[in-house]
């Protein structure tokens, strides 16, 4: 993956909650993110355990959701396009 | 005359073979719909392949299939294919539909500046989810199915003749319908858990330049 730096730092409540929603993906999903990363389900959990750039990320995109959940997105309010 | 549609395929991992055997759902269609498609397949996903068929067949169409940054989309072993300030210009007047991550947040911008030019790409990274038991048989994963099958909608949107627009909508709207399905008390956890990552496909899928653009 490109060297991204992500600004944001989660404090360990955000990351447990995060560690519990990877815990309910299937075994056996693989997920591919960023340029040529392609992590198993165990390497996510690590890789958001250790707190590298991708586990970061995966955090952002998980609290990007609940924030979506909170502007219903969930409910039809796609982004229009730019 | 012909229309030419220029696709990219690289394949050295499994997420660029999973966009590559999904872009064939396509291919069909655009038949039928009298193009001609220049598959550049595997090795042939190189810099000086993309950028000799731009100049001398002038496709009105271009789908990248690969990975991706602010300032570039790639091909095969992740050669850059089209970079911002480099040969983005190649790009004028085409719609471009970039499958990779970010390449929306600089190239594409960059590219909906030109004259008549749509580009439609994701400004974050782009997500997939597969099963590792269907690596060599991808379009059997009904798990990749789920971004797939919305990511394809662009394409085939815009084939059968609509806005650059309407193809981004169709497709938000694809990836929208299959977060709802995967709410509903039938769906296993297992799947559920894949809404976050759809989620973020839908909202970081954008359109650059001209709009109302349609393949002519």
């Amino acid at each position: 993956m490109d060297s991204v730096q992500y600004i944001i730092q989660y404090d360990d409540s955000v990351k447990e909650l995060v560690l519990a929603r990877l815990e309910t993906l299937p075994s056996g999903a693989v997920i591919s993110i960023g340029s040529g990363q392609e992590l198993t389900k165990e390497e996510l959990i690590q890789s958001v355990r250790d707190g590298s750039d991708i586990g970061q990320k995966i955090i952002e995109i998980e609290m990007s959701f609940l924030q979506g959940l909170k502007d219903g997105v969930l409910y039809g309010s796609t982004s229009a396009p730019h | 005359m012909a229309r030419h549609l220029l696709l990219t395929r690289p394949g050295h991992d499994y997420a660029t073979r999973y966009l590559s055997a999904w872009a064939e759902k396509f291919f069909d269609l655009a038949k039928n719909k009298n193009y001609s498609i220049i598959d550049l397949y595997h090795e042939r996903a190189n810099r000086k392949e993309v950028e000799s068929v731009i100049k001398k067949r002038d496709p009105c169409f271009v789908i990248i299939n690969g990975h991706g940054n602010d300032d570039s989309i790639t091909g095969h072993e992740n050669e850059p294919l089209l970079m911002a300030g480099v040969n983005s210009s190649l790009l004028t007047g085409k719609i471009i539909y970039a499958i990779s991550c970010r390449s929306a947040r600089v190239l594409g911008k960059e590219a909906g500046q030109y004259v008549d030019t749509a580009y439609i790409g994701y400004r974050d990274d782009f997500i997939l989810l597969y099963l590792e038991k269907h690596r060599t048989r991808p379009v059997e994963d009904k798990l990749a199915e789920l971004f797939l099958n919305p990511s394809n909608l662009v394409v085939t949107t815009l084939l059968k003749g609509h806005s650059a627009k309407e193809s981004v909508l169709r497709a938000q709207q694809e990836f929208l319908r299959n977060i709802q399905k995967l709410l509903t008390s039938k769906t296993k956890t297992d799947d559920s858990s894949a809404l976050r990552y759809l989620v973020w496909d839908m909202k970081n899928l954008v359109l650059h330049g001209n709009k109302d653009k349609k393949l002519s």
